[in-house]
């Protein structure tokens, strides 16, 4: 960045300004092998600032069920699609449950406008109209079934490719059960991801200057260590930490995005002593030429992890061949045209998910504003030329790259719902936003004090609107605007 | 599918045309239904049913009044020529007594035009009927138009979101919940 300082905007990022729980309840099932774990992370001498404390939450309750769920998807029993695309027997039961549960879905059927007969509670999910990232952040609430208790629901934020930023309710389960698919997932690739002593189980890899980092332990995996780090200098006392600090924790799995991917294939490069059994990319489509860097680099299956944090993992692509099979989540994978109805089968169109795994937030046919085609793989639905978020990165006036994920958190934070954020070949970066969204004057001040640039202001036109959101759109035409 | 039943007019001038008597919370109400069904042909009201009337829909003054007007509208040759048998007599007893009859007080089945509508679209609900010349459709539509249970139970769901809304804002924007936990993935 061209001006080390945070963006007041970004307030929320203050280093430990958002850390206020004790241990004891970061990790209710600590254990002193785990204790001494984190004690010995936060204060390793390679260790970065850290900006954050996070815990995983989970009670005992948790992983007797974290514990069944692991069994079931050993057993192959009721997680995976039904084959010959048949709709999951959960669905109809959800379509209910929802209607019944969700205050918007309710009010559809007080005021006779739900999709069944007669504007009543539909039966079937082709009666349910779709809902996008708008409807979300325009009534939270009205997704969140009133009987499910709040005690322990925490906040997540999801800035996505599409719509404004959101809050997203999330359950402590339901984010520790993302590490039993993963350990799922590898199992299907031959690695067995068993805790050690010895290794962190999983780091967690950003690249940006704003970020969340933290050390932590996971207690439904051993209590193995397990750290959130970002690769950019200014997390870091002193520059070669973040090669050491990696080297030191050796973690087993590597979940990251495509742009500290890359920066990790560079460190691999340079001779970092590093042995990941796997390695994990998500939040922007994965290039293919990255993805052949990173498996050779490490010589290890690379995961391309696709799922939206409103929904948690839908597909995964684990072979490189392009096609994402959908997880053995309840998860529930629909392809739309624009009206909302279904596409033929192998025709591209809108991912549209429907899903039950967040209590506090079941979804219905809810628009990911990426598109696909659907296919079937080993009798499996899958989605076969995944268009989403794309990785690309700005070049900054001292010629760093920023990420499209910092430029989105400074949008945001001004309040811009959509936006195109372009930088043409000849390095002149234009800002386009809708009239009357948000701040775009001080948005524009932001982003010039961030990549050192003069940035010009242009309103968005009807093009730049996405399926029912507004989209939020990076693109650049410089050479190395996307990772590789 | 529900089966036709008798006209609505027929049911609600018989409402209208109930005895004073009806509406005064002295009558034995139990002893009302015991001679309706009797006179319908059914046994006289054993122990145990009369102990769960007694202590769920004929409770309350409301309900053991709209027990007795109930009693009444099946009573009616109308009634009584379209569905005869007394088990349905006794769901719409119920019905009228204990659903009914908590959210509309039995005098408007009596003395107000929507009152008595409603009291006899209930009353043809429960009995598993529709009013003559209506089909399944359309008396579903003017029941949801004329229900005060149902506007009873929408604004009970109502207060219950209006709340449930401002619990989950309060609940996210607590410092532990805005903490967060550890993420394994980037989706």
């Amino acid at each position: 960045m061209s001006d080390a300082g945070l963006d007041p905007v970004l307030a929320e990022y203050e280093p430990m300004g958002a850390a206020v729980l004790p241990d004891e309840e970061r990790w209710p099932l600590l254990v002193a092998a785990g204790a001494e774990r984190l004690r010995a992370l936060r204060e390793h001498p390679a260790a970065p600032r850290w900006t954050h404390a996070c815990g995983d939450r989970l009670d005992s309750g948790d992983l007797d069920a974290l514990d069944a769920l692991a069994a079931a998807l050993a057993a192959g029993s009721g997680r995976d699609a039904p084959p010959g695309g048949a709709e999951p027997a959960w669905v109809g039961e959800l379509v209910a449950r929802v209607h019944a549960t969700a205050p918007r879905y309710r009010r559809l059927v007080r005021e006779g406008r739900a999709g069944g007969p007669g504007g009543r509670a539909p039966d079937r999910l082709a009666d349910v109209a779709p809902v996008a990232r708008a409807d979300l952040v325009a009534d939270l609430a009205g997704f969140v079934p009133v009987d499910v208790p709040l005690a322990r629901v925490l906040e997540g934020t999801s800035s996505g490719s599409t719509g404004a930023a959101l809050v997203v309710p999330l359950h402590p389960r339901a984010l520790a059960a993302e590490v039993v698919l993963l350990r799922h997932l590898l199992e299907g690739c031959g690695v067995r991801w068993e805790p050690s002593s010895e290794r962190a189980g999983l780091v967690s890899l950003l690249a940006q200057p704003t970020a969340f980092t933290y050390a932590s332990v996971m207690s439904a995996f051993g209590q193995a260590a397990m750290a959130r780090l970002t690769l950019h200098p200014s997390a870091w006392r002193r520059p070669q930490d973040a090669r050491a600090l990696l080297e030191a924790l050796d973690p087993q799995v590597v979940s990251t995005t495509p742009w500290p991917l890359a920066q990790l294939c560079d460190l691999a490069d340079a001779g970092a002593d590093l042995h990941p059994l796997a390695l994990v990319s998500g939040a922007a489509q994965l290039p293919a030429g990255l993805r052949r860097r990173a498996t050779e680099a490490f010589g290890v299956p690379v995961l391309d992890l696709y799922g939206l944090r409103e929904t948690g993992p839908v597909a995964v692509c684990a072979d490189g061949a392009g096609v994402h099979v959908v997880v053995p989540r309840r998860v529930h994978v629909e392809v739309l045209d624009p009206s909302g109805a279904q596409v033929a089968p192998g025709v591209r169109g809108e991912v549209v998910v429907t899903v039950d795994e967040n209590p506090h937030l079941p979804l219905l046919r809810y628009r990911t504003g990426d598109t696909a085609r659907l296919v079937r793989v080993g009798g499996r639905p899958a989605l076969a030329g995944l268009q989403g978020r794309p990785a690309v990165a700005l070049l900054s006036g001292s010629g760093e790259r920023v990420e499209s994920v910092t430029t989105t958190q400074l949008l945001q934070a001004h309040g811009l719902r959509g936006w195109h954020l372009h930088q043409d070949a000849a390095g002149a970066v234009v800002l386009r936003t809708r009239d009357g969204d948000g701040d775009a004057a001080a948005a524009r001040a932001s982003l010039q004090r961030l990549l050192g640039l003069p940035v010009a202001l242009g309103t968005l036109d009807a093009a730049g609107q996405g399926p029912g959101s507004p989209a939020r759109r990076t693109t650049c035409d410089l050479p190395g605007g996307a990772p590789a | 599918m529900s089966r036709e039943g008798p006209a609505l007019a027929a049911l609600t001038a018989r409402l209208a045309a109930a005895p004073r008597d009806a509406l005064d919370p002295g009558v034995v109400a139990l002893a009302v239904v015991d001679d309706a069904l009797t006179a319908l042909g059914g046994p006289p009201l054993d122990g145990a049913l009369r102990r769960r009337l007694a202590s769920g829909p004929l409770g309350s003054a409301e309900g053991r009044t709209g027990a007795v007007l109930a009693s009444w509208l099946v009573l009616s040759p109308a009634w009584r020529a379209a569905q005869p048998d007394p088990r349905a007599a006794l769901a719409v007893v119920e019905a009228l007594a204990g659903s009914l009859a908590p959210v509309l007080p039995p005098a408007q089945w009596v003395g107000d035009p929507a009152g008595r509508e409603e009291a006899a679209r209930a009353a043809l609900r429960a009995a598993g009927m529709r009013p003559a010349g209506e089909d399944d459709a359309v008396a579903e539509d003017r029941w949801t138009a004329v229900s005060s249970a149902l506007r009873a139970s929408a604004m009970a769901e109502v207060a219950q979101e209006v709340r449930r809304a401002q619990e989950l804002a309060r609940a996210l924007a607590e410092r532990r919940a805005r903490e967060a936990a550890a993420q394994y993935t980037h989706v």
